[in-house]
């Protein structure tokens, strides 16, 4: 990979991949799909958009770079190489044809507890291998979370990622996407902690088992509404030193759902699949539960075990497509 | 260390490792759009000194030890990929560390200068065209190997670690020597000649280390309480491996409880 860039600096346009596809656009990037030439392996191109001429490169696009070379691991993205073309930073990644999101919105699919559960796994293995080597991801959403051809489940967009370095150095608070927000983060924390992210994995853990977006908070004042409403209002009683944090509100005082109340909302899940989502979505960052408390919990144990990648359920239309696409990278 | 302010060894060593890199050839007239007026210190070369240049940069973009320590291994790296024949211009060195620290800049902070702000905190030495450049030519030359490894760490802060080491041990010897006095002279040890001299011994060993706030104040101001306070913060930096602080940094600091147990609530 690291010889394409010195390359890429002579010969601008590097022949090795070709962009076939555009496949979205966002305000940052474009993404296409191409292949890379020799190995006639599909990758996917994401050609960053800000003018390297203008502000120099992009802060987000060079960590995600730094931190998927640092990442290797069956559930998060590879980061195949890097080169620089004409004006623009494209980062060639490993071709992902879903995303979580998708399957989510896919109404023609039924999501078994083992699918739920092996999703759910997936991430936690991601992530878990994110936060040993001292980096969050801050900003985990079933968007994010892509779908390879053979099942797994990868983690994608670190732009807005970061190490965890000295405790005492400052934190933005403005991360992750609104609904997938711990509570910290609302009230505006500039100390915090991976914990961060186990929420996000929460949230998206209800997601799931809802088909719908668990906390969807219209903005950021209504998000602090929607998931209090949801999980009651935090107080000094149940997280110590709460009001003390920059933008700490309690305007309205919900209680927190008795077990009951949780159990009707959740209709389909065990009481071990209630207990891990109740441990991850602890409003107090200091009592949510771990990555290896969550991977070791009881829930991954009991029946039914998880299904396995390949038989996971996948994106209705080109299945086929699909199918001859996994042999493909298989060889 | 790594918590420390940004200390002057710091900025010196920084220094002398970027004028490590490539040898620059003095061609004063070539290039004329350089700027020398009012900020030469030394007239001998025809442009701002490395110095001067590296503690303008930090003092205007406010960047931290961290910062400089990631800055110190890109510096490190690109040394050991250059030829060691490879001749620069004038500017060259100040180029590449001022790439080395957008770097560590960018991928380290959250909010980090665009390269428009850093060509201004260059006082006019290099266009923003030039930074964008040096950015890219440095990612380039590290060919986008961008992480920082333990050992390359350790290398490249090596002669920080060593003073780190040698005044911790002296200050262990301090710390006993003065406990020893301390019983042998009740509340008398202030005054007392056998200690200031030895206090001074040890800390003309500590002056030259970097991260020690041991400067300020005569040696034989010491209490024992503070150097005990020193010598337990000084343990904490030897042992902790560099930047990659396992330190949980705590938003609110109660006690760990039970998490299910919790959970009822």
């Amino acid at each position: 990979m690291s010889s394409s860039v010195a390359t890429a600096l002579s010969a601008p346009v590097p022949q090795r991949y070709l962009k076939e596809k555009k496949v979205g656009e966002g305000t940052y990037a474009v993404v296409y799909l191409g292949k890379q030439v020799d190995t006639r392996r599909r990758i996917a191109i994401k050609e960053i958009k800000t003018g390297l001429f203008k502000d120099g490169l992009d802060m987000s696009a060079l960590r995600e770079v730094k931190y998927l070379q640092e990442l290797k691991h069956p559930n998060v993205i590879e980061l195949i190489d890097v080169f620089l073309s004409s004006n623009n930073l494209n980062l060639v990644l490993e071709f992902l044809p879903a995303d979580l999101e998708v399957l989510i919105k896919d109404t023609s699919i039924v999501f078994k507890s083992a699918d739920i559960k092996s999703w759910l796994l997936m991430t936690l293995r991601g992530i878990h291998h994110c936060h040993r080597n001292f980096i969050l991801h801050r900003d985990l959403k079933p968007n994010n979370l892509l779908i390879a051809p053979d099942g797994q489940l990868k983690i994608a967009d670190f732009g807005l990622a970061r190490s965890l370095g000295n405790a005492n150095e400052d934190l933005s608070a403005n991360v992750v996407t609104r609904w997938y927000r711990a509570p910290e983060l609302l009230f505006g924390a500039k100390h915090y902690t991976a914990a961060i992210d186990i929420w996000s994995i929460g949230i998206i853990f209800a997601e799931l088992m809802l088909r719908t977006p668990y906390l969807p908070g219209k903005d950021d004042l209504d998000q602090l509404d929607v998931t209090f409403r949801a999980l009651g209002t935090p107080t000094e009683q149940i997280w110590p030193n709460v009001s003390s944090l920059p933008v700490y509100n309690a305007l309205k005082v919900y209680a927190p759902p008795s077990k009951q109340e949780l159990r009707q909302r959740f209709s389909a899940a065990t009481e071990k699949a209630l207990d891990l989502m109740i441990s991850m979505t602890q409003l107090d960052p200091s009592r949510r539960c771990d990555l290896v408390k969550a991977l070791l919990h009881e829930y991954f144990i009991e029946l039914p075990l998880p299904t396995p990648p390949e038989e996971l359920p996948k994106k209705t239309e080109k299945k086929d497509k699909e199918e001859s696409e996994s042999k493909r990278r298989k060889i | 260390m790594a918590q420390q302010p940004v200390s002057p060894e710091m900025v010196n060593y920084l220094v002398a490792t970027t004028n490590s890199i490539i040898q620059v050839k003095p061609q004063p007239r070539k290039f004329s759009t350089i700027s020398t007026d009012d900020l030469l210190v030394a007239p001998a070369v025809k442009t701002v000194s490395l110095g001067h240049f590296i503690r303008r940069l930090i003092k205007y973009s406010n960047v931290q030890t961290p910062t400089l320590m990631a800055t110190c291994v890109y510096l490190t790296k690109v040394r050991n990929l250059l030829p060691a024949n490879a001749v620069g211009m004038e500017t060259t060195r100040h180029r590449i560390f001022l790439a080395a620290l957008i770097l560590s800049a960018k991928s380290l902070n959250d909010s980090s200068p665009l390269n428009k702000h850093w060509t201004k905190y260059t006082d006019g030495l290099l266009t923003n065209d030039e930074v964008n450049m040096a950015e890219r030519e440095l990612l380039g030359l590290l060919k986008w190997d961008i992480n920082i490894k333990q050992h390359e760490l350790d290398v490249a802060l090596e002669p920080f670690l060593h003073t780190i080491k040698t005044s911790l041990a002296a200050h262990l010897d301090q710390v006993s020597a003065q406990k020893v006095n301390y019983y042998r002279l009740s509340n008398t040890y202030r005054t007392s000649s056998p200690i200031s001299s030895r206090s001074s011994s040890t800390s003309s060993i500590a002056s030259h280390s970097s991260s020690l706030s041991l400067n300020e104040g005569p040696a034989s101001n010491y209490s024992l309480q503070s150097l005990v306070q020193e010598e337990a913060e000084i343990k904490g930096h030897i042992y902790r491996p560099p930047l990659a602080n396992k330190s949980t940094n705590t938003l609110n600091v109660p006690p760990r409880k039970d998490v299910y147990g919790m959970a009822m609530v």
